[in-house]
């Protein structure tokens, strides 16, 4: 461990001496970016698919949304992220004449692969609601639409909470796979600095400590706001 | 009011409602009881079709809700329904239970009459000024919807003496306090008939009298109600009909003197005897 003085010294001259700094912006900002895109995609993918597996089944439309879905979810649970990254990217859209840029891509490939995720996270959240809530809300008058939206998933939504929080800091982590498509990001950056100065040793520990503090200040977010929507739950 | 002919309800094999006739007027409490499992809740649920009745027809406002094609929605609102566990929206608090009916079919139909006042204003283009010009609808303020609703909410709150609860959530109430809240919400749509799911069988027995009272004066107010139930002394107090449910028939109905007083279909007294 002798020269570990001088490979910090190594880090820190291409960190900040040659625009290290810079390229690790970036990538911090594609992550962020892949991830936040990626999730807030697949939460309304994610709620749009949970929502018509539970819808009574004894209609034709109900029947063939339910058969694509599962077409969908089996398809994205069922491959890794690099596979379909890399589907995308070199055969999917090529083939249909669409040419985008890796963190577009990313993007795409995370909305659609996290969607999958969720929409059986939020079937979950949405069977744990009680049924009760549901007839209740048709016995009034509203229609199926209208009490899911309005009563039961954002009683699901607390119950899966917890859930979220994992999913997206699975994604935030898996996000690490994009170079493979091109898109720059922390991975990247950190490699581009190893690289230059022939040292991996501190550009990849610096790179794990920034995972770390990311995951760190969403579990940070995540409790806040689980104890914002359980104001309902509690005795005032 | 409601005309329940030849009702027929079947879960996969199992025949439940082998064919309930009964006609319910304005005004009318009719209150209904059975053994366990006899199809008494069945028969409720299926008035305002929370089951699809499998055969038969039901003519409530001279409509035949049992047709899957009518939109069952419209006519749920003039039905309320009161449950045996409450359902109280627990993401909401009190008056919002209360409001959130009445406001958001209050904006549905506001929304359905923009949407009508638009097409005549085209149709009124085309006809120029020698045709008959169609009218506007008018049309209510957002706000003015969302007031009058938290008024009504409010004085239906102090009726039964909550209105101190309006802001708290279902979750820090008594049963009692929930299953009259229920009951209100239900009232919040001014309903024509308001169905009752055996609305006192959750309660703890102290709590049993404040709800039962409640709907003691809804029926002094002229209320109809269906009423499944186990409270005898309430269908023979309150009831001006009582019918008695077994394997999916009705197997007696009469006022509830005779009924109580005098059954005549042996299975009636045989559950009579078990039960009083």
């Amino acid at each position: 461990m002798g020269n570990f003085d001088k490979k910090i010294a190594k880090f820190i001259e291409i960190f900040i001496d040659q625009n290290g700094y810079v390229k690790v912006l970036d990538g911090l900002q594609n992550t962020l970016l892949i991830a936040i895109m990626g999730l807030i995609i697949g939460i309304v993918i994610g709620t749009l698919i949970a929502t018509a597996r539970v819808v009574p089944k004894y209609k034709t439309l109900p029947k063939v949304l339910n058969a694509i879905c599962s077409v969908y979810v089996g398809f994205f649970r069922g491959t890794p992220m690099t596979v379909q990254l890399l589907l995308f990217y070199y055969v999917l859209l090529p083939l249909m004449g669409i040419r985008i840029s890796g963190v577009n891509v990313s993007i795409l490939v995370f909305g659609l692969n996290s969607g999958a995720y969720i929409s059986e996270i939020m079937r979950g959240g949405i069977q744990s609601v009680d049924g009760g809530q549901m007839e209740a809300g048709r016995a009034v008058g509203l229609s199926f639409g209208t009490t899911m939206m309005k009563i039961v998933i954002p009683q699901a939504v607390k119950n899966i909470m917890p859930t979220m929080g994992n999913e997206f800091i699975a994604l935030i982590k898996e996000t690490s796979v994009v170079s493979f498509v091109g898109a720059a990001d922390l991975y990247v950056a950190f490699n581009f600095i190893g690289s230059n100065s022939y040292e991996f040793m501190v550009p990849y520990l610096v790179m794990a400590i920034i995972y770390i503090a990311l995951v760190m200040l969403i579990t940070l977010g995540i409790k806040l706001m689980e104890r914002r929507l359980a104001k309902s739950d509690r005795r005032n | 009011m409601i005309d329940v002919i030849d009702l027929k309800k079947n879960f996969g094999d199992h025949e439940v409602l082998k064919g309930i006739n009964i006609t319910i007027g304005k005004g009318d409490i009719v209150c209904v009881i059975g053994p366990s499992g006899c199809g008494k809740s069945t028969f409720l649920r299926c008035l305002n079709c929370m089951e699809d009745p499998s055969g038969g027809s039901i003519i409530f406002g001279g409509v035949d809700i049992a047709d899957m094609k009518v939109d069952i929605n419209i006519h749920r609102r003039k039905m309320g329904m009161v449950f045996q566990q409450f359902n109280l929206f627990n993401n909401k608090t009190v008056i919002e239970n209360i409001m959130l009916a009445p406001v958001l079919c209050a904006l549905e139909d506001r929304k359905k009459a923009l949407r009508r006042n638009r097409i005549n204003k085209v149709k009124n283009l085309f006809k120029g000024s020698k045709g008959e010009q169609a009218e506007m609808e008018p049309i209510r303020a957002k706000a003015d919807i969302k007031k009058e609703a938290r008024e009504k909410a409010v004085s239906l709150l102090q009726r039964i003496g909550l209105e101190d609860k309006a802001d708290v959530y279902p979750s820090t109430l008594s049963g009692g306090q929930k299953q009259r809240i229920a009951i209100v919400r239900a009232l919040a749509m001014n309903p024509d008939v308001i169905l009752f799911d055996e609305p006192t069988s959750a309660l703890d027995p102290e709590m049993v009298g404040e709800v039962l009272d409640l709907m003691k004066t809804l029926a002094d107010d002229g209320m109809t109600m269906v009423i499944v139930t186990h409270e005898m002394g309430f269908a023979r107090e309150v009831a001006n009909r009582v019918i008695f449910i077994d394997e999916g028939k009705i197997l007696e109905e009469a006022d509830p003197a005779e009924f109580f007083g005098n059954p005549k279909n042996p299975r009636l007294r045989e559950f009579l005897s078990k039960v009083l």
